[in-house]
């Protein structure tokens, strides 16, 4: 059975994200990891394991200077092309989900009454299709090796069978030594 | 449920799902929070750095919402974009001075509720 899905949770906006870890607790299968900042997040990425990254767009109103979501989100995919990142936003702008979808975000959700609801379904697509890759990785090893062992397996036999047939064809080498002796 | 003039708190008990402690804690962090950011908006008001008044209006639009005041939300939203874009630069005192009436309103009724809660 696999352990809990590790989630990170990147906002600095206080009352999104009580309200997001409020509602993400209530399943029991995830650990909600919280920060407030994208730098924190980063380096913790780099040192535990995580299976989704929920990300602000916004992350610099309330530390300036701090790095903005985008810039986030493309370190994150330059460190782990595979981490799937969730991008959040308060502001319906075309460009900023562009730039997000562009820069590997799974999806882009703006911030409303229902956001939580489309995040939570986004975490289990992410989670399915992890699954898949799983998978398919581990089909793909077990073919490679079941293969590997076939041809190692034929050459063996062909082997043992060229031996058996040469000393078939020549005769007990033992009785052939006993006879010139003779 | 306590009928108010201000705020409308069913979208904040629905997401609490029956938990008083949420609903207790998301007001609390309203009130300590909405506060500090409207201040911190007459401050950038002051050198006019329009787009930091949207970024804070951007997340007080949030925070708004949670409270069900859809009004707010609005004028943040207004004043969000205004800041951000740089633009109608003359009504940016004016919504600033509507959000800190709406939310000095708002502060008292949160306050009986939280009242009402912890009772």
């Amino acid at each position: 059975m696999r352990g809990k899905i590790n989630i990170f949770l990147v906002e600095d906006d206080e009352m999104f994200l009580k309200s997001a870890v409020h509602q993400l607790a209530r399943n029991k299968s995830y650990s909600v990891k919280t920060f407030t900042t994208g730098e924190d997040a980063l380096e913790a990425i780099k040192k535990t394991k995580v299976d989704v990254v929920v990300l602000d767009y916004f992350l610099d109103s309330e530390v300036p200077g701090a790095k903005s979501g985008i810039e986030i989100l493309k370190e994150i995919k330059a460190y782990k092309p595979s981490l799937e990142v969730i991008m959040l936003s308060g502001q319906e702008d075309v460009d900023v989900a562009l730039n997000s979808m562009e820069f590997g975000a799974f999806d882009y959700v703006v911030k409303n009454k229902s956001s939580m609801v489309r995040v939570q379904n986004d975490i289990k697509k992410v989670l399915q299709s992890n699954e898949v890759a799983l998978s398919h990785k581990n089909y793909k090893m077990f073919t490679k090796w079941f293969f590997g062992f076939l041809i190692l397996l034929v050459i063996f036999l062909v082997i043992y069978a060229f031996d058996h047939s040469v000393f078939g064809l020549l005769g007990d080498p033992e009785v052939l030594n006993a006879g010139n002796s003779i | 449920m306590t009928d108010y003039k201000f705020i409308d708190l069913n979208y904040l008990n629905d997401l609490a799902l029956g938990s008083k402690d949420f609903i207790e804690d998301m007001i609390s962090s309203f009130l300590k929070n909405t506060p500090e950011s409207i201040e911190r908006m007459e401050t950038v008001l002051v050198k006019s750095d329009w787009e930091q008044i949207g970024k804070i209006a951007h997340k007080l639009k949030t925070s708004f919402t949670f409270m069900g005041m859809e009004e707010t939300v609005t004028q943040a939203k207004t004043l969000q974009d205004f800041g951000l874009k740089g633009s109608n630069l003359e009504d940016i005192p004016g919504l600033i001075s509507d959000i800190k009436e709406a939310y000095n309103n708002a502060e008292a009724e949160l306050n009986v509720e939280l009242t009402s809660l912890k009772a």
